[in-house]
């Protein structure tokens, strides 16, 4: 009888998970978006370094391990952001604390970042990695403008994959509750605008 | 909660670039969906007639169709034969097929040398409805140990055995060693694999990032197809299939073996 119980309950606990898939992925886009509004507030030079770290700061707790060595999979790493362009064969891969640290020190006047909207972010299937921990794939496009002197100075178009984990644990009152956390990033530079 | 730009410098993209970026093959799951019709390539009408033919025929690279097949029949009639067979024979695509593959070509450092070599990498059932991927093949010139001398007559002459064997501690020496697959059985079988797996684990090789990855899919009845990402900012981009092969079953088998 305990058994049949417990087959039900695992049952019930994995259709409600099925059917919260749809919600899981929505999370992660927007925990995506997250990222971007403070990516954008590092950017901007009308915000003190202070403020700008304050940001860096919080965009880190966005990531697994907040950008420090975590475990998964057996393997241990950090987050990591590559850089690819096709105009060019260099392939960058910087540990995310160093790829923020460079946004918060570039030197433009102003700088614009436009990105997918979070609704239009393409989510791949939700993979389980192991009990409870599940991944997917956030896709989106992101513009940026860097101006000197009121002229625009560079300008580029990257598509970015970012990976995101998503644990699954019961809150008190037993029902499911989802911690979204961002992993590693390929960016790729298409072309300068 | 509450998830709205923080700041003016953060704004959507165009309307134009919108519609490119739907266009676009985004991800290999949205590949799978709109090769199995359950989504469709904009601009084209899911309930006209052909339209699933259609759908197939635009996940190919446009470029592909600009080259001549041989010289009497182009490739885009060749995709359609292809996608007829498709529909036909209600092929799907998933994730946890064991009919395809994943081709990186990586560039690594052997020795502190810059090297490139590939690693075939599939995707594995772990039981539960999850899934693993893991390497099945490494593959590469690197992995040859192609002898330095090929035409000496090197050997372990016929009575070493006598003296203990001490040439064995020559041919491993700085002077011999580059020679060490000569000394063994003809037709010797070196599995690259392995070889890989020993460079990796003795600290020898590493791996500094994946150049370009490639997949290629066995699932369709006489064919072959391979899809990599075109990162390009055109309305046909993102994941798409840039070869096709007719085989038959026998070289699609023997494709699987060898990668297995």
């Amino acid at each position: 009888m305990k058994k049949i119980l417990f087959i039900m309950f695992m049952l019930i606990s994995v259709c409600g998970l099925a059917q919260d898939v749809k919600q899981i992925q929505n999370r992660a886009a927007q925990k995506v978006g997250q990222m971007n509004s403070y990516i954008a507030q590092m950017y901007a030079k009308s915000n003190s370094l202070e403020n700008r770290r304050f940001y860096r700061d919080k965009a880190l707790n966005l990531f697994i391990g907040r950008g420090r060595n975590y475990t998964i999979g057996g393997i241990n790493k950090c987050v990591q952001m590559q850089v690819t362009s096709t105009n060019s064969s260099v392939v960058a891969t910087k540990p995310i604390r160093d790829y923020f640290e460079r946004i918060i020190n570039l030197r433009y006047d102003r700088i614009e970042v436009n990105s997918t909207d979070i609704i239009d972010m393409e989510v791949s299937a939700l993979r389980e990695v192991e009990d409870n921990l599940y991944e997917c794939t956030v896709y989106y496009v992101q513009e940026f403008r860097g101006y000197r002197d009121g002229r625009m100075v560079y300008g580029d178009r990257t598509k970015k994959n970012v990976q995101v984990y998503v644990k699954a644990e019961r809150d008190e009152e037993g029902a499911w509750e989802f911690i979204v956390m961002l992993g590693d990033t390929k960016a790729t530079a298409t072309e300068r605008i | 909660m509450i998830l709205v730009c923080l700041d003016s410098n953060c704004q959507g993209i165009s309307d134009l670039d919108k519609e490119l970026y739907f266009s676009s093959v985004k991800q290999m799951d949205e590949f799978n969906r709109r090769f199995n019709c359950e989504e469709f390539t904009p601009g084209i009408d899911s309930s006209a007639e052909n339209s699933k033919l259609l759908n197939i025929i635009s996940l190919f690279d446009g470029n592909y169709f600009t080259v001549m097949d041989s010289g009497k029949d182009t490739l885009f009639r060749k995709a359609c034969d292809f996608a007829q067979t498709v529909v036909k024979e209600q092929v799907r695509l998933d994730y946890s097929d064991s009919l395809w593959f994943a081709q990186a070509q990586c560039k690594g450092k052997l020795n502190g040398k810059s090297v490139s070599f590939s690693l075939y990498l599939n995707v594995r059932h772990r039981g539960n409805g999850r899934y693993k991927w893991v390497i099945s093949k490494a593959e590469g010139k690197i992995f040859d140990l192609d002898p330095a001398d090929t035409t000496s007559n090197i050997m372990i002459t016929p009575n070493s055995h006598n003296v203990n064997f001490i040439v064995l501690s020559d041919i491993t020496s700085p002077l011999n060693c580059k020679n060490i697959t000569r000394f063994g059985q003809d037709n010797l079988d070196l599995d690259q694999t392995s070889i890989f797996n020993y460079l990796v684990y003795h600290g020898n090789l590493t791996i500094e990032y994946v150049e370009s990855l490639e997949f290629k899919f066995l699932q369709v009845p006489g064919y072959i197809f391979s899809v990599k990402e075109f990162v390009r900012d055109t309305f046909n981009s993102g994941w798409l299939i840039y070869n096709l092969e007719k085989v038959d079953n026998q070289a699609r088998l023997q494709l699987m073996d060898n990668k297995y």
